[in-house]
This record gives structure tokens, C-alpha cells and sequence, in this order.
């Protein structure tokens, strides 16, 4: 457990590791697009992880990379063909962020640093813990950029059609400075993040200091 | 970067100089947007300050936040008055509120001094640090995200400015102008070039008059207190390239002149891309650096949608700051190496010289925002309907022609808001009635609506005598309607009506609870900003208990919104039955 | 839609890295050394170029025949990994300076996001092989005019005390002014 909450919080992917900032930024629009994104991310990092680490032994030093590749690049396209079928609608607002999984420098670092290195029980442990931890770290992103930028927040949308729920809140905060619809765009996103970041680094240099 | 060179006394006084150069504009201002209008009867005499209240707002605020990010977030060894002493705080703000239009709703003053100091200006450590110009960055946030609040609380023009003068700002204007234009159709409706020069001219708070800031130049140059190559190399760039368009359009007497004085350029120019810690601290770089903006404006201004050109250019230019100082540090060693910046500045000139004459004088046979639904003949006369695209949303026109001439003319639909305006003016009839429709006026206070009644016209005109109306005859022209029942929930006793009206902006979505009458009303996706004053307004529940006699107040401020759900409800219960139609 | 507004959406407004956010990786972290930001740039559009060409002639005359469109993902990263690995070898032998100097960075071309993302736009926008080019060659050319821009004001940065703002933060903020500032190029 201790695997999973490390992945949460000291090894984090947004904000202490800073990698696979392309797709986060991308699909914080809506809360939604974010944790089903987090969904994804985390299922691929999970099997990755698992198969990675299964033939860990067999990988010489110089193919590594592009072997690590095509195993997530399979597992990705397993998800690209599964959501296209059963959730179609997700599927196009994910747009070309889906198969950019494949690239997502998390799931290849993960597979390079930690799964190549452990045992299978421990690399599915640490899929699931980075995979949580950046799904709620760009939720809370998206979060704060759907309700400040678009004054709504969209829960259950484009899924609706697979689980029979439309969950989607307007008006959240009335009146006319929000929404601030630079959020929205992706301005927003870099600035939002930029100053998420600075916050949590303001709270971690406090905790230092403290100590 | 940031003015180290200079000792922290003759700093304070250059900023003294700033502000006593600032003095006669903010002055102007009060007159022209405060001391006219109260002479003329449009506002109180506690209304004639606004103008020095809302910048007294802008630079308070700016002041503030720095202080209390001082405090919270700096420690600093330095006494906290000496801190205040030596940052200016009130700067950023004050120049952004020179900066907006009047009519910028104060809180997002506020806002816009928010960004300006704490993300323009003190993330990056304070005063001297920056790379951005922070008014400029507020500016660019609050522009950016509430253009349209802004546009709708009146945007740049002053309330005697919005019955007197018969379009937006001379810019905007000249950017609805088909082709180069004349001056009848560019100057004249300001009052000529010497109304230009003065000042007495719709835009931002500090920025009109032209004079002024020349003044301001010559004093702040005389006093060393400015980088007055920066703010010659600009203008001289900007004079020069409409000059040459001028020259091959025969434009010549008024369009450079007219390309100087509007837009706030002077005022930028002199201020603005002056800042000390902003700008280039070379001499070869400074002048690369006004050369760049002069560029990239004229290119802003004729080639992109955003007519203003002075705050993209000066704020794309801060991000080249720290090249162009390399290339001036260079070229102190070696004077040839700074040659081919210089060819490269040229050659961006011509390009943007030659594009943007280009697309000036290129008569736009295909107006892209002009679209025929479908034609139908009888006898003689030809019926068009057509769509053009207005200020907000699209004007639908049925516009007949028989022969030759314009006999008849009629609104078919719109949401524009202002085109009440037109309807007033009673426009299309002038426009049918005409000999020449080009010369008929544009509605003031409606400029862009109805100069695309206007260009409806003309390109109808144009379609009738090449007989392009063949092609459409007989095409079905899919009705827009005002209200739409996308979709019928039965649940138990009630039905749950989602239905589409058109409201502010594009369309309103709503939820309507029919249980024998009407027992709920939610609202869904909008594109409204003022649906909060129905909310206030407990407008909802107004209409809920008042469905027998739909004839209600609309909220004050917020009355296409109100008439969008009453629209709504009406919809739905002539859907039940439970009233007739009409 | 006419090549030159495609030029100059994949250069400014509809920029690879300030409006689509791919290749920010690099661009967040290294991009410190005015010098390495270029030659980086030049790798980039190479890369960018060749891959898409591949690509969009595998994509349009093998995959979508044979109804097997769900194999572009790993199809692409191969392609793409391939050049990857020639470009390394060209340079290791030919222009050993500019090898040396992008060291470690190289390899990580293969996962710059803008590669397989403008292999993947130019089959979602449904360009022809005159327009792939153009946009190919245009986003290529905007990552690579950000990078270098960016690494000037990222030298500047780094002399500063920033607190908690030091590093990416900071970075991230300039990087919204600048999309902003891009977006306003709108024609």
C-alpha cells in the first residue's frame, strides 16, 4: 500500500515528476474528459507494468525502449479499438490524445525505472499508484478549469450512451466574471497548472521549513 | 533588462516625469468623457468623475495587490516603505486603466490590476524583473475573457459618443470598410483629421489624443526620460508602409495620417513600448525593436482580426527583447554584424507592405460572410433570401429585385444586440428606396449590423446582375426556428419537456416540468452571461406562478434572456394545448 | 481551406506546442541552451517532415485498403522510432558536433509527442498529400520557433530568485501569455 500512495503523492506525475504534461493539459477541459483519461492512462500503465515486468529478464539492455514501446503501443490500440466500439462519443473528444498514451513519458518511465527493475506484484502496484495519482491530479485541474472557465461541471457526458447518465451541472457560480473563459482555452490550462504547481510548491517549501 | 544602470534617484524622477506627463492626458479624459457629457446632459454631476475614478480605481488596485503580496510572499530585508517607495505599484494599474475602454465594468479593472501586478509583474520577482508589460498583460486577460461583457455594457464608446458618433471606433470602423476606402467613409464621420489629432474620438481611456502624447514625447525626450527610439523607429515604420499603400491606392492625403492617429498607436508608442524594464537597453537593439513593432501592428491591423494592432505587437516584441540586446551587444564589437537584422526587418516590411495592399484594395467579389438560402422568380422579379453575417449572430434578409432595382426588403430574422437600432432607423427601406445604396449611412450605435444589412444588399445586387440566382432557385431553405423540442421525457404524472429557444448569444437550453401546468423550469446550456440577473430577479418562479397571462416584466438588464424563457414556456404550452397559437 | 491559411495556422495560431500542447516535455525542461534549442529543432523537423510523409503514404495506401485503420498507432511509433534511429546513426557519423551536443535529448525524439501528434492531426484533418506537407512543414517549423524563443526567456528566467515559482511553474506561466499573445494572429 505503501507502493500506491507513493505514486500518489512523493513520486506524483504532474506535479513532482512533471512528465506527460501533453495529454494532461490537452483533455482537462471537462471533468470527465480527465478521470476517464486517468482511467485510460491507468489501465495501460497497469498492463504495461505487468507484462514489463514479466519478461524483464528476457530484454537486452539496447532494445529495451523500443520493445517497452510497441507492448504499450498494443495495449493502446487494444483501448482505442474497445472505446470506438462501445463509446464512440468519448472516443472523438479524446481525439489524437488516446493513441499519444503510447508516447506519454509516465507509462514508458514507469516501465524503464520501475517495472523492468521488480517483480510483477510490485510493478502492478506502482501501475496503480501513478495511475491514481495522475488521475486525480488532472482532475483536480479540470476541476478548477471547468467551473472557473466554463461555469459547469460535466461528469457523466459523452460516456452517457454506455451508462444511460447524463451528468452534466451549468451555473455553478452565477454572475458575470465567471466564467473566466480563458480557462477554456488552452492558455488556461498552462496557466492553470503553473500556478497549481507554484501553490504546491509554496506549501512543500513551508512544510520544510517547519520541519 | 530593467533599468540597473541608472542609479534608484534618477529612476524616481523619470517615473515622476512619466506621471507629469500622463497629467494633461488623464485630464483631457475627464473632459471628454466626463466634463461633455455632464455639459450635454448625459450624465449627473457626481457622474462627470467616473472617468478619474476609474483610474484612480485601476492604479489603487495595482498598488494594493503588490503590497500584499509583499507581504505575504516576499521577505524582504528592506523597511516596507522603502519598498513602496521604490516600486511604483500604482504604474501597471494606472496605465491599464488608460489602457481599456470606459466602459469596462470596474470589478474587471480590478481583476485586470490582478493579473497585471501579481502574474505581469511580481511572479517574476518584482519591479525591474518582468518581461512582459504588465498593464499590457492585464489588459490582455481582461480583453481576452470579457470582450463581449465589455462590448455589451458599451464598449469603447462614451454615452454622448453612442448617439453622436456613428460607429465604433475608427479602427473597428475602418475594418467593416470594404476595400481601402475613402475618407468621407473613414474620416469624415469622426469630424476630419483634426479631431483625430486632438482627441475627440471614441477609444480607450487614455489613448485618443494624439497631441498629447506628441507632447508627452517631446517632453519625456527632452528630459532623458524615455527611449525615444524605440517610439521613433515605431511610428516612422508604421508612417512609411501606409504611406507607400497610400501612394499606390491614391489614398495618400489622409491614410498614413489616419493610420497614426487612431488605434492608441501615438500613446503606445510614446508609453508604452517605452517601459524601462521591458524594453531594449541598446541602442541597435532599441531600434530593431520599434522597426519589429512597427511590423508587426501594420500586419495586426490589416491581415488579422484583431484591428488594434498595438497591444499584440508590443507584447510579441517583449518576447524578442532578450535577442535584440544580443544582437545590439554585438554589433557595439562589430558594427556588421548587425546588418542582417536589419535585411531581415526589411524584408518583413515589404512582405507585410505588399500583403497588406493586397488584401486592402482586393475588391472582394466573394464576401465570405454572405450566403443565398434560395432564390424564386416571379415574372419579372427576383426574390433572394439571404443570410449575412451581423455583429453577433446572422441577419436573414428576403430581398427582391425586379429589373434591376431593389423594389422591396424585409427583416426576416436576427439576434443582434443592437439591432433594434436599425429597425428604429427604419434602415432597409432607406437602403430599398436609395439611388446608390453605397452611399447610404450606417445607423449610429449599429454600425456593424447595419453595415451588414448594407453589404446583404450590395452583394445581392451584385449576384442579380450576374445572374448567379439560377443556381438557388427553388432550394429549401431549412426554417431556423425560434423555438425547438429536441426531446419528450414521460415520467409517471409528468412530462419533462428539453427544449432549444434562441436567447443571447446563440441558443438556451431548458428543462420544463409539465404536471397539468408547469412546474418547473431549469436552464441548461447557454451561451448568456446575464442569465444570473434572472436568477436574482427570482424571475423563474415569476413565470412559474404567472403561466395563465404570460405578460411579464422582463428583467431590466437582461431582457433578451427573460423573453428567451418566456419564449420557452409559451413553446411548451402550446405544445400541451393549454393556449393557442398566436 | 488554401495552403498558405494552413501554413500559417500550424506556424502561429494553431501552434504545435502553445495550442495543441505536444512536445512540451522537452520544451518544459531542457530547453535551456539557445544552441541546443535550435539544432533540436532542425532534428525535430526533420523528423517531423519524413514521419509524416511515411506515414500519411502507409495510412492512406496500406491501412485504410486493407480496413485496418486501428493498426496506425503502433504502424507510426515504429515509423517514427525508425527514423529516430537513422537520423542518430547520420549524425553519430557526419556531423559528430551536433550528435554530441544533443546527447541523451535525441533518443527522446521517438517520444516527443509532436511527432506522432502531427502524424495523427494530418489523418484527423483529412489532408491531402500537398496540405500534409504544408503542415507538416509549418508545425515543425512553429515547435522549433517556440523552442528557441522560449529558451532565450528560460535563460533570462534561470538568473532569477523565483521561490516557489522556479522552474516549470514559472515556465508554464510565460508559456500562457505566449499562447494568448499567438492566438491573437487569428485571420
Amino acid at each position: 500500500m505503501k507502493t500506491i500512495l507513493n505514486g500518489i503523492i512523493k513520486e506524483n506525475p504532474i506535479f513532482v515528476l512533471t512528465l506527460g504534461l501533453c495529454s494532461s493539459l490537452a483533455i482537462t477541459d471537462t471533468v470527465e474528459h480527465a478521470y476517464l483519461m486517468g482511467l485510460c492512462v491507468t489501465v495501460v500503465l497497469i498492463f504495461s507494468n505487468f507484462i514489463v515486468s514479466l519478461i524483464r529478464k528476457l530484454v537486452p539492455e539496447n532494445v529495451r525502449i523500443p520493445t517497452y514501446i510497441l507492448i504499450i503501443g498494443t495495449f493502446v490500440t487494444i483501448l482505442e479499438i474497445v472505446l470506438d466500439r462501445y463509446v464512440p462519443a468519448l472516443y472523438k473528444s479524446l481525439s489524437i490524445y488516446l493513441p499519444l498514451i503510447v508516447v506519454n513519458c509516465i507509462i514508458l518511465g514507469r516501465a524503464l525505472t520501475v517495472a523492468s527493475k521488480s517483480n510483477p506484484g510490485i510493478s502492478i502496484l506502482d501501475g496503480i499508484g501513478v495511475g491514481l495519482g495522475y488521475t486525480l491530479s488532472i482532475s483536480v485541474i479540470a476541476l478548477i478549469r471547468e467551473i472557473l472557465g466554463s461555469n459547469s461541471i460535466t461528469l457523466m457526458n459523452d460516456i452517457s450512451s454506455l451508462t444511460g447518465y447524463i451528468a452534466v451541472y451549468k451555473n455553478i457560480i452565477p454572475g458575470s466574471i465567471i466564467p473566466f473563459s480563458i480557462l477554456k482555452e488552452p492558455s488556461g490550462a498552462f496557466l492553470t497548472l503553473g500556478l497549481l504547481m507554484a501553490l504546491i510548491n509554496k506549501i512543500k517549501g513551508g512544510k520544510h521549513e517547519s520541519n | 533588462m530593467g533599468p540597473f544602470i541608472k542609479s534608484k534617484n534618477s529612476t524616481a524622477r523619470m517615473m515622476i516625469n512619466v506621471v507629469i506627463a500622463l497629467i494633461p492626458i488623464i485630464l483631457f479624459s475627464f473632459y471628454k468623457n466626463g466634463v461633455v457629457l455632464f455639459l450635454n446632459g448625459y450624465t449627473s454631476f457626481l457622474g462627470m468623475f467616473y472617468p478619474l475614478l476609474f483610474i484612480l480605481v485601476g492604479a489603487f488596485s495595482s498598488f494594493t495587490f503588490e503590497i500584499v503580496y509583499e507581504l505575504l510572499f516576499v521577505k524582504s530585508e528592506e523597511k516596507l516603505i522603502d519598498v513602496i517607495r521604490g516600486t511604483y505599484a500604482f504604474m501597471p494599474g494606472l496605465f491599464l486603466s488608460l489602457v481599456l475602454p470606459i466602459n469596462t465594468p470596474i470589478y474587471l479593472v480590478v481583476l485586470g490590476a490582478f493579473f497585471a501586478t501579481i502574474v505581469g509583474k511580481m511572479i517574476f520577482g518584482g519591479f525591474g524583473n518582468n518581461i512582459f508589460n504588465p498593464a499590457l498583460i492585464g489588459a490582455l486577460f481582461i480583453l481576452s475573457a470579457y470582450s463581449l461583457v465589455i462590448t455589451n455594457n458599451g464598449g469603447y464608446l462614451n454615452k454622448m459618443e453612442i448617439d453622436t458618433i456613428s460607429s465604433a471606433t475608427p479602427l473597428s470602423n475602418y475594418s467593416v470598410i470594404e476595400g481601402i476606402g475613402t475618407y468621407d467613409e473613414v474620416v469624415k464621420p469622426y469630424g476630419g483629421l483634426q479631431n483625430l489629432f486632438l482627441g475627440f474620438i471614441p477609444g480607450s481611456v487614455g489613448e485618443t489624443s494624439s497631441l498629447l502624447c506628441i507632447i508627452a514625447f517631446i517632453f519625456l525626450t527632452a528630459t532623458e526620460t524615455i527611449k525615444w527610439r524605440i517610439t521613433a523607429s515605431y511610428v516612422s515604420v508604421v508612417f512609411i508602409i501606409s504611406l507607400i499603400i497610400g501612394l499606390f491606392s491614391g489614398t495618400v492625403t489622409w491614410f498614413p495620417l489616419f493610420q497614426l492617429l487612431t488605434g492608441g498607436l501615438l500613446f503606445g508608442a510614446v508609453f508604452m513600448a517605452t517601459d524601462p524594464v521591458t524594453s531594449p537597453v541598446t541602442k541597435v537593439g532599441q531600434v530593431l525593436y520599434g522597426i519589429g513593432l512597427g511590423i508587426i501592428t501594420v500586419a495586426c491591423r490589416f491581415l488579422t482580426n484583431y484591428p488594434e494592432g498595438v497591444l499584440t505587437s508590443i507584447l510579441t516584441m517583449n518576447m524578442f527583447v532578450f535577442i535584440l540586446d544580443k544582437i545590439g551587444v554585438k554589433s557595439k564589437l562589430d558594427f556588421k554584424k548587425c546588418i542582417t537584422p536589419f535585411i531581415v526587418m526589411l524584408i518583413f516590411m515589404v512582405v507585410v507592405t505588399l500583403t497588406s495592399y493586397n488584401k486592402l484594395t482586393k475588391v472582394d467579389l466573394t464576401d465570405p460572410n454572405y450566403e443565398i438560402l434560395s432564390t424564386s422568380k416571379v415574372g419579372s422579379k427576383v426574390t433572394y433570401i439571404v443570410t449575412e453575417k451581423g455583429y453577433s449572430s446572422l441577419i436573414k434578409l428576403s430581398i427582391t429585385i425586379d429589373n434591376g432595382k431593389v423594389v422591396e426588403g424585409k427583416l426576416l430574422d436576427q439576434n443582434d444586440s443592437f439591432f433594434q437600432r436599425v429597425i428604429d432607423a427604419d434602415f432597409i427601406n432607406t437602403l430599398v428606396s436609395s439611388n446608390n445604396i453605397k452611399d447610404v449611412d450606417t445607423v449610429s450605435g449599429a454600425t456593424i449590423s447595419s453595415t451588414a444589412v448594407k453589404k446583404a444588399f450590395i452583394n445581392t445586387v451584385n449576384d442579380y446582375n450576374n445572374e448567379g440566382y439560377k443556381k438557388y432557385m427553388g432550394k429549401e431553405v431549412k426554417e431556423e426556428k425560434d423555438f425547438v423540442i429536441n426531446s419528450k421525457k414521460e415520467e409517471n404524472d409528468k412530462t419533462i419537456y428539453n427544449v432549444t429557444v434562441k436567447s443571447f448569444g446563440g441558443t438556451m437550453n431548458l428543462d420544463i416540468t409539465y404536471s397539468k401546468k408547469i412546474t418547473d423550469i431549469i436552464i441548461g446550456d447557454h451561451t448568456d452571461n446575464y442569465i444570473f440577473k434572472l436568477t436574482e430577479a427570482d424571475f423563474i418562479n415569476t413565470v412559474i406562478n404567472n403561466q395563465d397571462n404570460l405578460d411579464i416584466d422582463t428583467v431590466s438588464g437582461a431582457t433578451i434572456s427573460s423573453k428567451a424563457v418566456l419564449n420557452a414556456v409559451k413553446g411548451v404550452l402550446i405544445e400541451t394545448g393549454d393556449i393557442n397559437e398566436g | 481551406m488554401n495552403l498558405i491559411s494552413i501554413f500559417l495556422s500550424g506556424f502561429l495560431t494553431s501552434n504545435v506546442v502553445l495550442n495543441k500542447f505536444l512536445g512540451i516535455c522537452p520544451f518544459m525542461g531542457q530547453s535551456k541552451k539557445e544552441k541546443n534549442a535550435l539544432y533540436m529543432g532542425v532534428s525535430v523537423l526533420l523528423v517531423i517532415t519524413l514521419s509524416s510523409i511515411i506515414t500519411f503514404l502507409i495510412y492512406n495506401y496500406i491501412l485504410v485498403p486493407s480496413k485496418t485503420e486501428y493498426l496506425k498507432t503502433i504502424m507510426f511509433i515504429l515509423v517514427i522510432a525508425f527514423l529516430v534511429q537513422l537520423l542518430e546513426l547520420i549524425l553519430k557519423k557526419h556531423f559528430h558536433k551536433v550528435y554530441k551536443a544533443l546527447g541523451l535529448y535525441l533518443p527522446l525524439i521517438t517520444t516527443n509527442c509532436a511527432v506522432l501528434g502531427v502524424a495523427l492531426l494530418n489523418i484527423s484533418s483529412g489532408y491531402n498529400f500537398m496540405e500534409m506537407l504544408v503542415y507538416s512543414v509549418a508545425s515543425s517549423l512553429g515547435f522549433t520557433f517556440v523552442m528557441y524563443l522560449f529558451s532565450t526567456i528560460r535563460e533570462y528566467l534561470d538568473t532569477k530568485k523565483l521561490g516557489s515559482f522556479s522552474g516549470t511553474p514559472i515556465a508554464l506561466v510565460v508559456a500562457a501569455i505566449m499562447a494568448l499573445i499567438f492566438g491573437r494572429f487569428t485571420s
